[in-house]
């Protein structure tokens, strides 16, 4: 049986730490191990950090739903504003998106939704190596 | 000679090592979107104050993210401009794994 949890903050920096907060408690009613939940806190927190940054839209929050399933969390990041979801092709680490690249790294699944809000959805399963 | 910076979610102690010939930051609590502005602030300051390598100890850095590791970024280029470095040194596994992630475990010097 699914479960829904749904946090909306104001488009600001002094929030992110919050939803680092948040995500990590809603992980820890789950069997993820502890590395697995510093990293769905860590993912969180960068599409956050991404939509901050981009500093687009009008909407000044940002909505974030997770899907609490047996044995995955989906996480929604979502606002009205466009963020980048297209990583670039560099071979120099100072020149990178390192959000996106520490997104696509640590959670199973990763992809960018567009329509009425942008943003980013991504997957942790228990127990499977990112 | 010895300062603190304090912001909400991150204290900063530095010192210059005569030993080491070198600023030594570091840095307790967590460097993010938030309090990443001011660490570079004061990582930059430091850099043009005294032509000298920075050394980052991480032994009490909890969290670092995008923003944090986009400051060292930029603190590095800086100070390569005067053939210095900086080096990060006692951080923990968690902190890591995201310069192994970023590539950035090369680019830096790791003690």
């Amino acid at each position: 049986m699914k479960e829904y949890i749904s946090l909306k903050i104001p488009k600001a920096p002094e929030y992110v730490s919050l939803v680092r907060l948040n995500s990590s408690a809603v992980a820890n009613t789950m069997a993820f191990d502890f590395e697995e939940i510093d990293d769905i806190k860590i993912a969180v927190a960068e599409a956050c950090n991404s939509i901050i940054s981009n500093g687009e839209g009008e909407d000044s929050s940002i909505e974030i739903c997770y899907e609490k399933g047996l044995d995955y969390l989906t996480i929604e990041i979502k606002t009205d504003a466009n963020i980048s979801c297209k990583k670039e092709e560099t071979d120099n680490p100072l020149d990178q998106n390192l959000s996106l690249l520490i997104i696509e790294t640590i959670m199973d699944e990763v992809e960018c939704i567009s329509g009425k809000s942008n943003g980013v959805k991504m997957t942790k399963r228990i127990g499977v190596d990112a | 000679m010895r300062e603190e910076a304090i912001f909400l979610s991150l204290y900063l102690d530095k010192k210059f090592d005569e030993v080491r010939s070198a600023w030594v930051l570091v840095p307790s609590g967590d460097i993010d979107i938030y309090s990443a502005p001011e660490f570079k602030k004061e990582l930059i300051g430091l850099i043009d104050e005294k032509d000298s390598d920075v050394i980052i100890d991480g032994e009490k850095l909890d969290y670092i993210d995008s923003t944090g590791l986009g400051v060292l970024i930029s603190g590095l280029k800086r100070i390569r401009l005067n053939d210095k470095t900086i080096i990060i040194e006692n951080i923990k596994p968690n902190i890591s794994k995201l310069f192994d992630i970023t590539g950035l475990n090369k680019v830096f010097v790791m003690k």
